[in-house]
């Protein structure tokens, strides 16, 4: 009973976040260009919430998504400090991703 | 506060705190939008309010400019049949946007005078949320105004220059043209 209903809180997070990705992907339609740069930062912050709220996100994860949190809005005033951000996060991703194998990697 | 002062105050705000705003102060804001000037005096604009955590999760779901966690929404709609009726086709496209774009900075100004935070947000899908809060086809969303507590307050961006803003300032002796003489010679 208590996973079926945490199994239901999980897939209506999931909903939310795909509603958010989807009016996200109309949004880039029309909107500003870097707006979707950080539609894809923010999406990357949600999905390490949702990972954190069932116990799977580790150290890595939670370091990136509190720089992401501290740092997006700088967008809204300096454009080039939000590209400097996200340069930041390609290489600490690609980093982890080189040092880990796909197994026993949490 | 002078009302330039609390111009310059106004922020975007995108993070509050977990205390509630009261209905009476809710109220107040929807008076300072009410008292906006209006293209013909139309007043085609409709508010929604929400308060409730999980309509608010819902409409933020589908509306990626909505970052932090607000404590009320107001949206901000357009009865398109009102402002055609009344203001044919540019009274609906155009005159009905604009004002409520004024009666949203007045929301925002008194919020400010209030002690709240608020966000202008327009990232945000207006079928989606037309389908979720059951509005007429009639009623478009086009301003979703977040509303809390401030939990910190940013920097202000830099502005334009004034000098910069106005291109041309035409005065009774026509001295900008005698500078620009003055200039080319």
């Amino acid at each position: 009973m208590k996973n079926k209903m945490k199994e239901e809180k999980l897939r209506y997070e999931l909903l939310k976040l795909f509603c958010y990705i989807v009016t996200s992907a109309r949004g880039c339609v029309d909107e500003p260009k870097l707006y979707g740069p950080f539609r894809l930062i923010d999406s990357v912050e949600r999905i390490i919430t949702l990972l954190d709220n069932e116990g799977l996100a580790d150290d890595f994860l939670k370091k990136e998504r509190a720089k992401i949190e501290e740092n997006k809005y700088i967008l809204m005033e300096d454009e080039k400090e939000f590209i400097k951000l996200l340069d930041e996060l390609v290489i600490d991703f690609t980093r982890k991703l080189k040092e880990s194998t796909g197994k026993n990697s949490r | 506060m002078q009302v330039f002062d609390i111009i310059k105050k106004r922020r975007s705000i995108r993070l509050y705190t977990d205390e509630a705003i009261d209905e009476d102060k809710l109220k107040k804001l929807v008076e300072a939008a009410i008292w906006a000037p209006s293209a013909g005096n139309i007043q085609a604009w409709n508010i929604v309010i929400l308060q409730r955590k999980e309509d608010i999760e819902r409409v933020k779901a589908v509306s990626p400019g909505m970052l932090g966690n607000p404590k009320a929404l107001m949206i901000l709609c357009v009865d398109k049949r009102k402002a055609y009726d009344k203001g044919g086709e540019v009274g609906r496209d155009v005159l009905s946007i604009m004002d409520i774009a004024i009666a949203t900075q007045n929301i925002c100004l008194e919020a400010t005078e209030l002690g709240l935070g608020s966000c202008i947000i327009r990232s945000f899908n207006p079928d989606a949320v037309r389908e979720l809060l059951d509005l007429p086809k009639n009623v478009s969303p086009e301003l979703v105004v977040s509303l809390g507590y401030p939990h910190s307050i940013p920097n202000p961006p830099p502005r334009r220059k004034i000098e910069d803003t106005i291109i041309r300032w035409i005065k009774e002796e026509n001295t900008n043209e005698k500078q620009d003489e003055r200039r080319e010679t």
